[in-house]
């Protein structure tokens, strides 16, 4: 089953400001099979970019200047209540996974993560209702 | 300074590196100095904002920040560029986070600014408000100093 969806190119939206977390990221999602739609460096790029492009998944981090992805978060459940976000930060303290599981998040993982444990987490998010 | 707050930096500086770049990290002896530090020409500062305020600069040659990064990008980059600046920057990102995660589960209340990373030669941090821990790291990619200074308020 996993397979099949796999092939169906599942559009993502990477959401670093970071362009060393985004390039492997985005490296990683391109050789499984994920269609990486676009890449925004903060909050407000990503909110626009999300209208813009209707990606399926977003990796979302947390600490980024203009606006953090705990804010981004809340403003892009506004656009779509079913949006499926994935958390990928640096910042792992119960709060801060809590708040934005709470306000919808799909999944958490931590930086620096390992490839396998990060296309396993964008496969949960993917396959969350 | 708290004791209590500069140990976990230096823990995470171990074990992030380690973890991105499969290699191991040695820590040498801590050291107090005064300001202002000198800097071996690239330098990543976070601070540290909440019940304490500060900042962690991760400090390094640009050949150890071009090696650094070579490990963790898989391929080889021999000169000091903008990936080189998102790397290093995101590696003190990485570090800061774990840290402050650490010490809020421990029931503080702290945050960190997203990293800022200044280069040149003959480069110095000042704060005289501060007395900074300074801990290198040696690593198979060249020394890296953990320079931590922070302040409960």
């Amino acid at each position: 089953m996993n397979e099949v969806k796999k092939t169906k190119k599942c559009p993502v939206l990477v959401v670093d400001d970071s362009e060393f977390v985004a390039r492997l990221m985005i490296k990683m999602l391109d050789e499984s099979g994920y269609q990486v739609v676009g890449h925004a460096k903060n909050g407000q790029d990503a909110l626009a970019k999300y209208r813009e492009l209707n990606p399926e998944i977003v990796t979302m981090d947390i600490i980024m200047p203009n606006m953090g992805g705990i804010e981004a978060i809340s403003e892009l459940f506004k656009i779509n209540r079913r949006a499926k976000v994935l958390v990928v930060s640096a910042m792992g303290h119960a709060n801060i996974v809590d708040q934005a599981m709470k306000i919808g998040a799909k999944h958490y993982i931590l930086k620096p993560f390992q490839k396998d444990d990060f296309l396993k987490a964008v496969d949960i998010v993917r396959d969350a209702a | 300074m708290k004791s209590d707050f500069v140990h976990p930096f230096v823990d995470a500086a171990v074990k992030v590196m380690e973890e991105a770049t499969g290699t191991k990290v040695r820590r040498g002896s801590v050291a107090l100095i005064a300001s202002p530090i000198s800097t071996l020409g690239v330098a990543s500062i976070i601070g540290i904002l909440g019940e304490a305020e500060g900042r962690m600069v991760m400090d390094l040659s640009p050949e150890t920040a071009c090696k650094l990064a070579s490990c963790m990008n898989g391929q080889e980059i021999s000169e000091y560029d903008e990936l080189v600046t998102s790397t290093i920057n995101e590696l003190a990102n990485m570090v800061g986070g774990r840290a402050v995660s650490e010490l809020v589960n421990r029931g503080h209340q702290l945050d960190i600014t997203p990293p800022t990373l200044f280069t040149g030669r003959d480069m110095e941090v000042s704060n005289t408000a501060l007395e900074t821990v300074v801990v290198p790291l040696e690593t198979d990619f060249g020394p890296v100093m953990l320079n931590i200074a922070v302040r409960i308020k």
